[in-house]
């Protein structure tokens, strides 16, 4: 039996507006689909732009590889500009794969998707509805809107034009639309427009699912998104630079919107049928409440400003799950999600992966390489389209009245300029979004080298080279910006404070951001949650905590304040709040691979160990090479789940992650570490310091010590400094090493109150009173534990070697000693270059009879 | 398609009852295909009753003046 899918995109609608009114019986429609099927949210992308997004939705794949960037582009003889048309995209659609399956295949309305594809069925492009004429003059039908074109006359009539639009269909949305005086104020009309549209649209896919065969049907409005960024602004609460007379007519235009589209919805749910799985989406949000922005930003594109980042996914069928809340879903899931629903192979190059929460049965996923490089012989897409002059101007047009575009410039070649300017950044943006960095790093270089007026390139760039970890760079962009007063400056105060943070100057970049807390948008800057992190890396958990509860207040959905969240209580060991916040994150943000670990960890704790294995397994999809994740999984099957055959292989692929080697001498401060350092420097082993403590009467030899190992526990990239050295670790600071190297530890004993006693006599060699008597038990017992733990958090991981080495038995036993500690470190050094430096008159604490504790 | 022209309602498959009424509805939008035609058939019938009506006033005061 052939499962029948119809999919249905309503543009920019959101949770938000929606909640509310089904609370008070307003979508009926939308609270059936609820009640019997599966929702949550739906992650947009970065760039947030329909054209975008939609292509995403309908390929599976980031902007960057489907070639949809922008609004507009520019014309093959670059002497005009227009929209992006079906042929600009260079990759298959859901709808070319099903066709050529022989699936009957309808699409109306998607965007892009003029002119109107060869597919296995009927499909109506987006321009369809568009009153690119008056009424009275005959309202022709652009050409290439309907494919096959011998249906155009048919589709042609069942298009509605906003003037044939009456008071009843204004009132829902403006009830006291009377009082407009529509010589003035044009927004009735713009109404008219939006409804219309809709309505063409709407009778278009009816006429198609009463009348024809139908396997796949695909339907999009703009509708939602056209009357939220014409009058979301007017939508209550009102805002204090609202007019209080607009905000009265125009208050109820948002909610009619949504209220009209439960209408379209009720239709379409009826004539689909129980039998049909019905698949609700929006690319992304709106924000309607106050992180509503009072200005857009005035640079391309910036109505974007006003989206949110979730959109809405609802589904509904025969096998789907009933009552049912799906948690990370985002758009790049829906083509393969409908792949699979079919039973077709996901292309590899596909970036998404398949819904399968959402069905009752899970969905079993094959895959292939990718369709791309199969040649579809049934269904041609067009090619050589070209649109006339006329319709080009007036889409283009319409783009701009609508807002996505702003005014065309009037010198043609600075107006070609200007677009591919547009996309070229949008690309990069693309690019960075799916984590290829120096794709986006080259394009904004481009773009600042040709455009070295605009900042907002330098800005992004600046930003990229951030997030790469080029610091200097990233400095050297930042301080130009300052220098030439090119930017926002208190934007650029939160670039440099972020980039403090980067730098680890913690403090700094607290004090900085504290400066501007009250001149920056908290909302869109996130900058509570900026000064949390700051606050967890100088150790004031509770001030990272109370920062992120104020952010919470203020907007509950940022996956990175949940996730901060979680990990403040999974480390003070509140394992429920971690495990619920962290749950929070991931619902919002699925691809986190850290979110994931920290789950599993958390459930650990709890003793949850399937569910754990299940959460660090996803956090290695997000990040194969996250071997913290893997030694978890590794001791979970070994010792909790009985299954060693897994716990073999990730215990393979943690040492294919392994990056190289590094000697590590370790133990308790004053237990003869220095001691252990200058033997293995005299027999040949490279040294990881900085020799900035300098030897003095403590340690007459010197200390071998690195100030980068007391960051160890925030910063690991410098452990790629000491690869093949050897570097002091003391003792508590050994569960940070990163896992992706493997070690070798020379742990250093020593009776412990002989280290008491050595330290207490350093500590008063350099000017602190005799704290005998504030020591002994206490003390003692802390370092007892420190050392016990470490050690038994070394001798589980499968990436470290451990040798423990007794002070006395080296004093004693030199050679002896020296001879286990070479044949530990495979014979890189000989017991005779070991010994050399061994000095007896340094034993200066020693005990009568040691024992180790 | 059936024609309604004549009925004053249309019931939806839900069993949802609509006017159809000359000035249109978002309901009948919400229809489809279906209300459309039907709103624009009303429409039409409601036009040509009101050319009807027209000519016969018209017809009615040509005939008073000839008398």
């Amino acid at each position: 039996m052939i499962k029948k899918m119809m999919l249905i995109g309503w543009d920019a609608a959101d949770w938000k507006i929606i909640n509310p009114l089904i609370e008070k019986g307003h979508m009926p429609n939308l609270e059936k689909l609820i009640n019997g099927g599966t929702i949550g949210n739906l992650a947009t992308m970065d760039p947030a732009y329909s054209p975008m997004l939609w292509t995403s939705i309908a390929t599976g794949k980031h902007a960057y590889k489907h070639g949809i960037h922008g609004f507009l582009q520019p014309s093959e003889d670059k002497k005009s500009l227009k929209p992006v048309l079906s042929t600009s995209r260079t990759v298959k659609a859901i709808w070319q794969i099903l066709s050529e399956h022989d699936y009957k295949c309808h699409s109306v309305g998607w965007w892009p998707s003029h002119p109107a594809e060869e597919m296995n069925g009927i499909s109506i492009s987006n321009f369809y509805q568009k009153d690119t004429g008056l009424l009275k003059d005959g309202w022709e039908m652009m050409s290439g809107c309907i494919h096959p074109a011998s249906e155009e006359e048919r589709f042609a009539a069942l298009r509605v034009h906003p003037e044939e639009l009456t008071g009843q269909h204004i009132l829902p949305f403006v009830p006291n639309a009377e009082k407009i005086d529509q010589t003035k104020d044009t927004r009735i009309y713009s109404i008219a427009q939006v409804t219309a549209h809709a309505a063409s649209i709407q009778a278009a896919f009816t006429n198609i699912i009463r009348n024809e065969e139908w396997d796949f049907a695909a339907v999009y409005f703009d509708s939602i998104d056209h009357y939220s960024h014409g009058f979301m602004k007017y939508h209550p609460p009102k805002q204090d630079h609202i007019a209080q007379n607009a905000f009265d007519l125009y208050k109820d235009v948002v909610t009619g919107g949504y209220r009209y589209h439960d209408m379209l919805l009720g239709r379409l749910m009826d004539l689909a049928g129980e039998e049909t799985t019905i698949m609700l989406i929006s690319d992304h949000g709106f924000q309607p409440d106050h992180l509503r922005p009072k200005n857009i930003p005035k640079e391309p594109g910036g109505a974007v400003y006003e989206h949110s980042p979730y959109g809405v996914i609802g589904m509904i069928g025969p096998e789907i799950k009933k009552d049912h809340l799906i948690h990370g879903a985002g758009l790049l899931d829906i083509c393969p999600t409908i792949l699979s629903h079919y039973g077709l192979a996901i292309g590899e190059d596909m970036d998404g992966k398949v819904l399968t929460d959402a069905y009752a049965q899970p969905l079993e996923s094959t895959f292939i390489e990718s369709w791309e490089s199969i040649p579809f012989t049934k269904f041609k897409s067009p090619s050589n389209y070209e649109m006339d002059k006329e319709s080009e101007a007036a889409m283009v047009q319409q783009l701009v009245a609508l807002g996505y575009v702003d005014d065309i410039h009037k010198d043609f070649t600075q107006a070609v300029k200007d677009t591919e300017n547009f996309n070229n950044y949008n690309l990069a943006k693309s690019y960075l979004f799916g984590g290829k960095l120096n794709e986006a790093i080259s394009i904004l270089e481009k773009l600042i080298k040709e455009n070295p007026h605009i900042p907002r390139y330098r800005f992004h760039l600046a930003s990229c080279y951030q997030t790469k970890g080029k610091l200097k760079e990233s400095r050297a962009l930042v301080d130009q910006l300052k220098e030439k007063e090119y930017y926002n400056p208190v934007a650029l105060d939160m670039m440099e404070a972020t980039l403090l943070m980067g730098e680890k100057k913690y403090n700094e970049a607290l004090t900085l951001f504290k400066s501007i807390e009250d001149k920056v948008d908290k909302l869109q800057s996130h900058i509570l949650t900026k000064i949390a992190k700051c606050y967890m890396s100088i150790g004031f958990r509770d001030k990272a905590e109370e920062a992120l509860e104020k952010e919470m207040e203020l907007d509950y959905e940022y996956a990175p304040m949940h996730l901060m969240y979680g990990v403040i209580h999974y480390q003070k060991g509140n394992h429920d709040i971690a495990i619920e916040s962290l749950l929070t994150s991931i619902g919002m943000e699925y691809n986190n691979s850290v979110a994931h670990r920290f789950l599993g960890l958390a459930l650990f704790n709890k003793g949850e160990y399937q569910v754990a294995a299940d959460s660090l397994e996803m956090s290695l999809r997000f990040n194969s090479k996250n071997n913290l994740a893997r030694a978890k999984l590794i001791e979970i099957y070994k010792t909790h789940l009985d299954q060693p055959n897994k716990a073999a292989l990730h215990s393979q692929n943690f040492h294919q992650n392994i990056k190289g080697e590094v000697i590590i001498v370790s133990g308790l401060p004053r237990s003869g570490t220095s001691m252990m350092m200058q033997m293995l420097d005299h027999a040949g082993i490279e040294i990881y310091t900085d020799k900035i403590r300098e030897a003095d009467s403590n340690n007459p030899k010197g200390y071998y010590e690195h100030n980068n190992v007391k960051s160890l526990r925030r910063n690991k990239r410098w452990v790629a400094e000491s690869m093949d050295k050897a570097v002091k670790v003391i003792s508590n600071f050994i569960p940070h090493l990163p896992l992706i190297y493997n070690y070798k530890i020379i742990f250093m004993e020593r009776d412990l109150d002989e280290i008491l006693t050595s330290q207490r006599e350093m500590l008063m060699k350099l000017g602190a009173k005799d704290r005998h008597e504030e020591y002994p038990l206490q003390v003692m017992n802390s370092f007892k534990k420190s050392r016990d733990k470490s050690k038994l958090w070394a001798s589980k991981q499968s990436n470290i070697e451990m040798i423990e080495v007794a002070y006395s038995d080296v004093i004693d036993n030199p050679f002896e000693e020296a001879l286990r500690i070479s044949e530990f470190l495979d014979h890189r050094v000989t017991p005779e270059d070991l010994i050399k430096p061994i000095d007896t008159k340094l034993y200066r604490q020693r005990k009568k009879t040691s024992t180790i504790n | 398609m059936k024609n309604f022209q004549n009925s004053p309602f249309v019931k939806t498959k839900a069993g949802e009852q609509l006017q159809i009424d000359k000035d249109g509805s978002l309901g009948l939008l919400a229809l489809g295909d279906i209300g459309l035609q039907l709103w624009r058939q009303k429409k039409i019938a409601h036009h040509n009753e009101l050319e009807i009506r027209k000519s016969k006033v018209v017809s009615s005061n040509s005939s008073t003046k000839e008398s």
